[in-house]
């Protein structure tokens, strides 16, 4: 029961960091900035918590994945900006081709009909 | 960098990072139409907890625990500032606990554990000689026996002869006399110390014909030279001969007690040096090599000391070599004592922790309905274990404080109580990194077991029952209660112990005082003299000193009588010879037990000592050296070697039989056949507490030779007023007399009789005031206990009062709770005292070590004052008012 629950926190959390570092290859955002991009880019189906999007973020500043830096938004606000490390960059490239192997494989069992079942 | 300004700038960035995405979000919405007021509260919405996302984001900083701790400790503070009575006695008691712990520690540290500061000093061996009879035994070696073994020994690196002496040391202002060390060269390497300036003996300096060299202590040399740079190459007086100083060692070096050290191989052709029998106190030290067990040295040495026996039969038959390490040689009398102190204090700590706990318990017990509350809001079980935990460390930390600072004085204290020979001279007794660890660890020890308790307790109690319950009788309470009841038992019963201990070592002491010493000894001042042994060589010459000693002195005004004795009032009996009968025939064995102390005395010695004379005659001026020998004996003496006979006219002998004489023996070695002419009462010379030993007298004026026995002599003066008022003029007198001659010390009996109970009444005085430490918690317990029920049971009390109860009844009841409790711990504590007082054995005298007077009368003593400590909240109780104790809930 507690193995199966682990699991299932270590799936999302890593969607989640996914798409962050995803969302933050093409410039610097903040905070309010990736919620919104994850929203729209995904036609409103994935709704971020706040409550895991903030812990996420300063899990990955701590990894050295991300860095932040406080900047003028265009509202002229002063508002904390994450942008990709080198470090980051590499690992979206490792987490995207672990994540597409993940789905290759999961549609293969999800439709048969594609595989070799049909011999 | 200062963690907490750091914590707190990140944390005013998140609170700005999540106010801009709040805004962000607001104007959002705005920009798709929705009103101001109602885009706030949306945004607001979906953002969701705020103070939750700062939390968990907080999490991911790593400082959580940190921050947890620091909440905890502000919280412990702040319990400590709002109750102040409370912290002030969990404070004292602690630092009491911890202070006289660490006072002990650092002495058993210094003494036990780490005596000397030499490298690798648990590899340096102490040889003495034991008989093979009684393997324990340790005795003196002899010099010739010792270079045997330097000479056939493989298992040390190194092994060194050491012997005491005393110089006097003229050329000086005073003459004074030095407490000096013979050694053999090779102490220096075995201990690996360098001299601090100049150089150490090299076996060239060992040689009897070498020019007399000597290395001084780092204490002597700023003594006498100031400290000087230039000392090395100057010269010392000592015993009339000149000696080159060649060397000063460092401040710690202390070896052997000595304040400068001379070569051995100079003395080697003295009688004490040649003699094979080793009756003068020498002995050895050895470092063994590496990788050499003591194990394997000892049976090296018992083949050694085989092949020695065979050799010389007649001195080395049935006598091997003990070696034990160094430290263990000098702790071996001391471990007792301090092992019972270490115990005592370890008592007191005990009581104290139970103490704190039990105030800790009753604080917990206050707050049950705050930690359930704590408990609903999700603290978890740990949490709150860890937080009551934790809110004790505040307390730890200031009573660790002020227990180094009672250390520190309990230290000094110890110190200036303690006789002056109890420490080895080497042993640097002070608070160091090793005590101070110790005391550190100690109070974690501490705070987790008087925290524990109350953690523990309140992680059983059923967090609910605490929360519905709304009486003050709540289940939780009355087993705290309980707990602490049994803190108040097991106090009680600890103090018990402690107390029946001082209480035996009190009752030693007196006894010991009260012993019946055979001679008066009020107005009786004692003046010690060594004669330089190359002044005065010749019997004659120590003869004529005295005889005018004796005439200067006896003219002062007040002294009644005077005498000499080469043993004076507590400082022995002088040497001890067998006593032999004449025609008796004797076997070598018997020799061990005929034994007879002896001294050689002039002058009215029975007037000045108070001694009265039993039967027959003292000395006279007839008694001369052309006379025929005589001796007066003690009762003693007479009871053992002439049972049911009359001694006077009887011819005895002081040493061994003819027919165990060697054949070659010089006739000098024969000693005369002495007539009794006096028996004496019998009088203690030697200490208090022990038996009366078989004695006898022998006068100065017959005594021919052995001049280095007579050396040594104490001037007894009897006087008819406060001996004290005469102290100077002796001195005078003695300095007019020889103005080289030092005075060891001049001091009435009574202050010898005073240190010489210095251990006794160091003893009874330490036990004492820890049983009194132990006492007073355990009072201050019980009370807090009794106080505590008394409001607890205010309720109970006013519905009782109401009922007609009389206050009589209620002062029985409490009573009764208080001393029901205090009596379960006495007869614990007595029981307990009745196994453990027999560790005090060998530090009592006189008193068996189940004493029923003493228990008794400690069983009287803790009910009392148990009662007193009853009376109070029971009197308090009395004074409840219904009316207002019905109110309250």
């Amino acid at each position: 029961m507690k193995q199966r629950y682990e699991n299932r926190i270590e799936l999302l959390q890593g969607t989640l960091d996914l798409l962050i570092l995803q969302t933050l290859q093409w410039g610097p955002r903040h905070g309010y900035g990736i919620s919104q991009a994850i929203r729209t880019g995904s036609g409103e189906v994935l709704q971020v918590d706040t409550g895991s999007l903030y812990p996420a973020l300063h899990r990955l500043e701590r990894k050295k994945w991300i860095k932040a830096e406080w900047t003028v938004s265009e509202n002229n606000q002063k508002v904390k900006t994450y942008q990709l490390t080198a470090k980051g960059k590499k690992q979206l490239a490792e987490e995207r081709s672990n994540w597409e192997r993940l789905t290759a494989a999961m549609a293969g069992i999800l439709h048969p009909s594609d595989g070799t079942e049909g011999a | 960098m200062n963690i907490f300004r750091w914590r707190q700038r990140k944390d005013e960035d998140l609170s700005v990072e999540i106010q801009s995405h709040l805004d962000e979000a607001i104007r959002d919405r705005i920009g798709r139409g929705e009103a101001s007021d109602e885009a706030r509260v949306n945004a607001r919405r979906e953002f969701g907890n705020v103070g939750l996302v700062k939390e968990v984001t907080r999490e991911m900083w790593g400082w959580a625990w940190l921050e947890r701790l620091q909440q905890d400790v502000q919280f412990g503070l702040r319990m400590l500032r709002k109750n102040p009575g409370f912290s002030l006695v969990a404070i004292l008691t602690l630092s009491l606990g911890i202070g006289a712990n660490t006072a002990i520690f650092s002495v058993i540290n210094a003494v036990l554990l780490h005596p000397f500061a030499y490298p690798e000093a648990e590899r340096i061996m102490f040889l003495s000689s034991s008989r093979l009879s009684e393997p324990n035994s340790s005795g003196a070696i002899s010099y010739p026996n010792f270079l045997d073994w330097q000479k056939q020994q493989t298992t040390f690196s190194y092994l060194a002869a050491a012997r005491n002496r005393t110089f006097n040391l003229t050329g000086i202002t005073e003459a004074i006399q030095v407490k000096s060390a013979l050694i053999s060269p090779e102490a220096f390497l075995l201990l690996g110390v360098e001299p601090q300036l100049g150089r150490v003996f090299t076996a060239q300096d060992n040689q009897r014909d070498a020019a007399r060299t000597v290395v001084l202590s780092h204490a002597f040399w700023q003594q006498q030279f100031a400290g000087a740079a230039n000392v090395v190459g100057r010269q010392l007086w000592l015993d009339d001969q000149a000696y080159t100083v060649i060397g000063v060692m460092p401040p710690r070096f202390k070896f052997w007690a000595g304040e400068v050290w001379v070569p051995f191989g100079l003395f080697a052709d003295e009688d004490f040096a040649t003699d094979r029998m080793g009756i003068v106190s020498i002995f050895a030290l050895g470092r063994l090599k590496p990788s050499v067990t003591p194990e394997q040295a000892r049976a090296e040495f018992n083949v050694i000391a085989a092949r020695l026996a065979a050799q010389y039969p007649e001195t080395n038959q049935g006598s091997g070599v003990r070696i034990v390490s160094w430290s263990e040689s000098f702790g071996r009398n001391l471990r007792p004592t301090l092992l019972v102190f270490m115990g005592a204090v370890g008592f007191v700590l005990l009581i104290a922790c139970s103490n704190v706990a039990s105030l800790l318990l009753m604080r917990t017990a206050t707050r049950e309905k705050e930690l359930a509350i704590r408990a609903a809001l999700g603290a978890g079980r740990g949490r709150l274990m860890r937080q009551l935990l934790l809110e004790s460390l505040p307390l730890a930390a200031l009573a660790s404080l002020a227990g180094g600072l009672l250390a520190n004085w309990g230290l000094k204290l110890i110190l200036a109580l303690s006789p002056d020979d109890l420490l080895p001279a080497e042993a640097s007794v002070h608070l160091d990194a090793r005590v101070l660890l110790f005391a550190l660890g100690l109070t974690l020890l501490t705070t987790l077991l008087s925290g524990l308790l109350p953690a523990l307790r309140f992680s059983q109690s059923r967090v609910n029952e605490s929360l519905k319950d709304g009486s003050r009788f709540s289940l939780t309470a009355a087993g705290g209660q309980r707990m602490r009841s049994a803190l108040v038992v097991l106090e009680v019963a600890l103090s018990v112990v402690l107390l029946v201990g001082a209480g035996l070592l009190i009752k030693s002491f007196f006894r010991l005082q009260q012993t019946e010493l055979g001679f008066k000894t009020e107005s009786l001042l004692t003046v010690d003299l060594l004669l330089s042994h190359k002044k005065y060589t010749q019997t004659r010459q120590i003869e004529t000193f005295f005889t005018q000693a004796l005439e200067q002195l006896k003219a002062l005004p007040g002294v009644e009588a005077a005498a000499t004795m080469n043993g004076g009032p507590f400082s022995g009996w002088g040497a001890g010879m067998p006593l032999i009968r004449e025609g008796h025939s004797y076997s070598r064995e018997e020799m061990g037990s005929r034994g007879c102390g002896f001294v050689v005395t002039q002058g009215d010695f029975l007037a000045a000592l108070g001694v009265p004379l039993v039967s027959g005659r003292s000395f006279t001026a007839q008694d001369t050296l052309n006379a025929p020998p005589v001796v007066v004996i003690n009762q003693a003496a007479a009871e053992k070697f002439f049972p049911g006979e009359n001694p006077l006219g009887q011819r005895i002998r002081l040493g061994l039989p003819d027919n165990l004489l060697p054949p070659d023996a010089p006739p000098t070695e024969k000693h005369a056949w002495l007539t009794v002419i006096g028996i004496v009462k019998n009088h203690q010379p030697v200490a208090l507490g022990l038996p009366y030993l078989p004695g006898a007298f022998l006068p100065m004026a017959q005594t021919p030779r052995e001049p280095t026995l007579l050396n040594a002599e104490t001037i007894i003066l009897r006087t008819a007023q406060d001996p004290e008022t005469l102290i100077s003029a002796v001195r005078q007198r003695i300095h007019e007399l020889d103005p080289d001659q030092p005075i060891l010390r001049i001091a009435t009996v009574d202050a010898r009789i005073a240190d010489s109970l210095k251990p006794q009444r160091f003893n009874a005085l330490l036990m004492s005031l820890f049983a009194a430490f132990a006492l007073t918690l355990a009072v201050i317990g019980l009370y807090g206990v009794l106080a505590y029920t008394v409001v607890q049971r205010t309720h109970e009390i006013g519905i009782r009062l109401a009922l007609g109860a009389q206050s009589g009844n209620i002062i029985v009841m409490i009573m009764k709770q208080g001393l029901s409790l205090t009596l379960l711990g006495m007869s614990l504590g007595l029981t307990g005292a009745a196994t453990l007082t027999h560790l005090l054995e060998r530090l009592l005298h006189g008193v068996s070590t189940t004493d029923a007077p003493t228990f008794i009368a400690i069983a009287l003593l803790l009910l009392a004052v148990a009662a007193l400590a009853c009376w109070i909240p029971a009197q308090r109780a009395t004074k409840v008012d219904p009316l207002v104790a019905l109110r309250c809930d």
